[in-house]
């Protein structure tokens, strides 16, 4: 009998136990009383950032094309026999994957026994068919998801940011990469992708929802194939604290000019990672969300609308970045107002009464994810990745202070910023 | 505690309906108020219900507003809307934290109906008419909004079909044709329209989620039921599109690397579970006819899919793909329609398309919104089926109902968005 570790909200009551099974796997389980769906992921850290790596089979680091890993994960729904989609289908259960740039996961949810969908995931997952023949059909259709993709004017903005943002790390890389890059791919290089990060050592299972630990092990018992641990190494390459091109305009046949405007900050990890990216996020939304005087001076001269947001974007990978983006018809005096307000804040207060209020606001918006089944094995599967528990959001949160926020603002530093603007030279009649 | 479901007529014009699961931690209130599509007034009241989301009287400037909902634990009122069939149903929305989850157990409920009455029914006038700044705010977002339309290819192709597929049909309506008359309209005739709105509409209020908003949705019935209305709707909610005696091909051009491919079929007998079936078995799921051929036998496209319209009885299919492919895609999607007309099936894939419905319909009772919304549809059909009792007569269909079905349905329109520059 396996003996959990079990993580418990002092918030909301909620609790999981995290089991680490003898195969490598470790599998998180979460009950959700009341609850009729059963949401499972399956996930590899791995993603389209692991480009370069060895392990005891590769010898010498390697290089694999752009787009591998996102390649990898629409290839194992075939398996020698039949399409997984049969197999699920006979089930009632739905099933899907994803691919960013550090996590791979499969996903299945029903609204019926789950045990069958659990073993066709376990199952699936750990038996890899690639031939030329399928892998060449695949082609066809990985081109015209990326060609979607190019036909996304905000994609291609918040790539173009990553762009002039990051010089040499490959988060910068379309994560399905290019139509030319995929023409590389083999079945040799999906199995060495494959044999590398497929290691039940480099995996967990979250599921949540109608669901006991003893049913959901035994499966795992069943279906699980020991793995040996080959000794990974993911090289990445030095990144500099400059950014690779401050301004960037591109062109595209749109409605209104967009924008990004993205500081560059210095890479963290573990806790300070999870603990900085909160308190920068509370930061953001203090001094550009909808209540802070920068938004309403703005948002009432028309220089923004609502499509205005911000984002931490963070990776254990080397990776941390402050975004502002949205729409305006004068980008450049959206810039200039930013500067000005990062330089003003630097030498104003906290507002107690805004700060105090964000906090209850993050402690609900916390509280609503237990509401919802498939994110509660997302928060599961997310936090796993990031070497935490996805309860310690909330700890994070109601433990930060005023000082925390001040000190991430100094990670808004224009020197290391990159402004980029997409706008049409067509003049935009609607038809 | 199991879910509770409650309908009720309550006056002229006013429905009530609830749905408590007290699983779910937050609750969310929605007041749908439902008009005849009329495409001079429905834009203003848009419009109108724009501004009400952004200040009241007793919170005038939008900060403040936001903060008020932000120390109610986020709360969040939102205003939205639909066409559905020949009419168009507003919305303002909404959602809480349950009482028993904040923190100290604070009484957080009440201040939110207030809040959502306030914000419907006691707005922040200047002169009797709605705040200019906020007019002008909401104006100028509503035609960045439409000029932004054309930034997702997918959703323009989608709009442009419209026209062509439901012509001469109030639901043809697309923000293209009321950019206009946004730009033009005055704050006067924006809040005549909302006072018109609040006079003439169908009232549906719908609570949902945890037991803890019961009292709210009290709160916000007796208010509406003591307004003075005239309602106008008749409660005629399906209108099915007329087949075309000549099918209709239509394309426009958009700077795209991919073209989109629409086309639209109509039936000449209805029947909702049977096309329901067919219209999953041909594109609605990954086991799918359109799924399986167009896209991993031919590999044509990334997405090929069938959706089914019920209240305009249509199935509308979309891709998008290589220009040069467009020919081969038609014909492959018209040979699997008749591949379902045929009986080329097996009872697999008869047997996996029944189940898919039948478990997607469950999955309903394990999101607040989705339950509501279920209720809602089934409200408007004249029912009140539980997603068990839609599941059983899904499961109930033979291959003779397919069959049926993929026969009845006929080519209505094909629309293509072609790329104009840089398109493969």
């Amino acid at each position: 009998m396996l003996i959990p570790e079990i993580f418990r909200s002092s918030y909301t009551g909620e609790e999981y136990r995290l089991y680490h099974h003898p195969s490598g796997l470790d599998i998180m389980i979460m009950k959700l009383e009341g609850f009729r769906t059963v949401e499972a992921l399956f996930g590899t850290k791995y993603g389209s950032v692991n480009n370069c790596f060895r392990t005891l089979d590769t010898g010498d680091f390697i290089r694999v094309p752009d787009g591998i890993a996102h390649y990898l994960e629409h290839k194992l729904f075939e398996n020698e026999e039949c399409g997984v989609f049969e197999l699920y289908a006979a089930t009632g259960a739905t099933a899907n994957a994803f691919t960013s740039f550090d996590v791979t996961a499969y996903t299945f949810s029903t609204s019926s026994d789950y045990r069958e969908p659990l073993r066709i995931l376990l199952d699936f997952v750990q038996k890899p068919y690639f031939t030329e023949e399928n892998v060449e059909k695949e082609r066809g259709i990985i081109a015209q998801e990326i060609k979607m993709s190019e036909d996304s004017p905000s994609r291609a903005l918040f790539f173009e940011l990553l762009n002039c943002l990051y010089k040499e790390h490959p988060i910068k890389i379309d994560i399905a990469g290019s139509v030319e890059s995929i023409q590389e791919i083999t079945p040799e290089l999906l199995y060495k992708c494959y044999d590398t990060f497929y290691n039940l050592n480099n995996m967990a299972l979250a599921i949540a929802g109608n669901i006991d630990d003893e049913t959901v092990l035994a499966i795992c018992d069943e279906c699980l194939k020991p793995a040996e641990d080959k000794r990974l190494e993911i090289r990445f390459p030095d990144e500099p604290a400059e950014v690779a091109r401050p301004r960037s305009d591109i062109k595209r046949e749109i409605g209104v000019p967009m924008f990004s405007l993205g500081f560059k900050c210095p890479p963290l990890s573990g806790s300070e990672l999870q603990k900085t990216s909160i308190a920068a996020e509370m930061m953001l939304k203090l001094m550009f969300g909808q209540m802070s005087p920068w938004h309403k001076r703005v948002f009432e001269q028309g220089l923004i609308n609502s499509t205005f947001g911000t984002e931490v974007f963070s990776s254990d990978v080397g990776v941390f970045a402050i975004i502002l983006t949205g729409e305006s018809k004068d980008p450049d005096a959206v810039y200039q107002s930013i500067i000005e307000e990062i330089e003003a804040c630097r030498s104003r207060d906290i507002d107690e009464r805004l700060f105090n209020a964000m906090k209850k606001s993050g402690y609900a918006g916390e509280v609503q994810k237990y509401n919802i089944v498939s994110e509660c094995a997302d928060s599961m599967m997310f936090g796993y990745m990031l070497g935490s528990n996805c309860f310690d959001t909330l700890e994070v949160l109601s433990g930060l202070t005023t000082d925390d926020i001040k000190r991430t603002m100094e990670l808004l530093d224009p020197q290391r910023s990159s402004f980029c603007t997409v706008s049409s030279d067509i003049q935009q009649n609607a038809k | 505690m199991s879910v509770v479901y409650k309908k009720e007529v309550l006056d002229n014009g006013l429905v009530s309906a609830e749905v408590y699961d007290d699983k779910f931690k937050t609750f969310r209130i929605i007041v749908r108020m439902i008009v005849p599509l009329d495409k001079e007034r429905v834009p203003l009241s848009m419009l109108a219900l724009d501004i009400l989301t952004m200040s009241n009287r007793k919170y005038p400037e939008r900060e403040d507003f936001v903060l008020a909902l932000t120390e109610l634990y986020n709360g969040g009122i939102n205003s939205g809307g639909m066409i559905l069939g020949d009419c168009y149903v507003h919305s303002v929305s909404m959602s809480c934290l349950c009482d028993e989850y904040t923190i100290g157990k604070e009484k957080i409920s009440d201040k939110a109906a207030d809040m959502l009455l306030d914000t419907l029914f006691d707005p922040l006038l200047e002169d009797g008419h709605f705040s200019q700044k906020y007019f002008e705010i909401c104006r100028g977002e509503m035609l960045d909004d439409i000029a932004a339309m054309i930034n997702n290819k997918r959703r323009y192709a989608a709009l442009l079909s419209k026209k062509h597929i439901y012509e001469g049909e109030p639901n043809s309506i697309s923000p293209f044709d009321y950019k206009e008359l946004i730009e033009n309209t005055t704050v006067e005739a924006v809040t005549e329209a909302y006072r018109k709105l609040l006079s003439s509409a169908y009232y549906i209020v719908s609570v949902t989620g945890g037991s803890s908003g019961s009292e709210a949705g009290s709160k916000i019935r007796e208010k509406i039921k003591a307004l003075e209305r005239r309602p106008v709707f008749n409660g005629k909610f399906r209108s099915p599109s007329p087949l075309k005696k000549e099918v209709r091909f239509a394309e426009a051009e958009t700077e795209a690397k991919q073209a989109q491919l629409i086309m639209a079929y109509k039936p000449e007998n209805y029947n909702e579970y049977s096309s329901k079936l067919f219209a999953t078995m041909l594109g609605s799921y990954p086991m799918s006819k359109l799924f399986m051929n167009v896209r991993e036998k031919l590999s044509l496209c990334y997405y090929c899919d069938a959706v089914i319209s019920d209240v305009k009885a249509t199935v509308i299919i979309s891709s998008g793909l290589d220009i040069g492919n467009l020919d081969k895609a038609r014909a492959e999607i018209n040979k699997q329609i008749e591949a379902l007309a045929n009986g080329d099936f097996t009872d697999e894939e008869l047997n996996a398309a029944k189940l898919h419905l039948a478990d997607a319909y469950l999955s309903n009772y394990d999101s607040k919104m989705d339950i509501e919304t279920w209720y809602f549809y089934q409200f408007i059909r004249g029912s009140s089926d539980s997603p068990e009792d839609k599941g059983g007569k899904i499961m109930a269909l033979t291959r003779q109902d397919v069959m049926d079905a993929a026969r009845s349905y006929k080519l209505d329109t094909v629309f293509v968005m072609k790329p104009g520059n840089g398109g493969e």
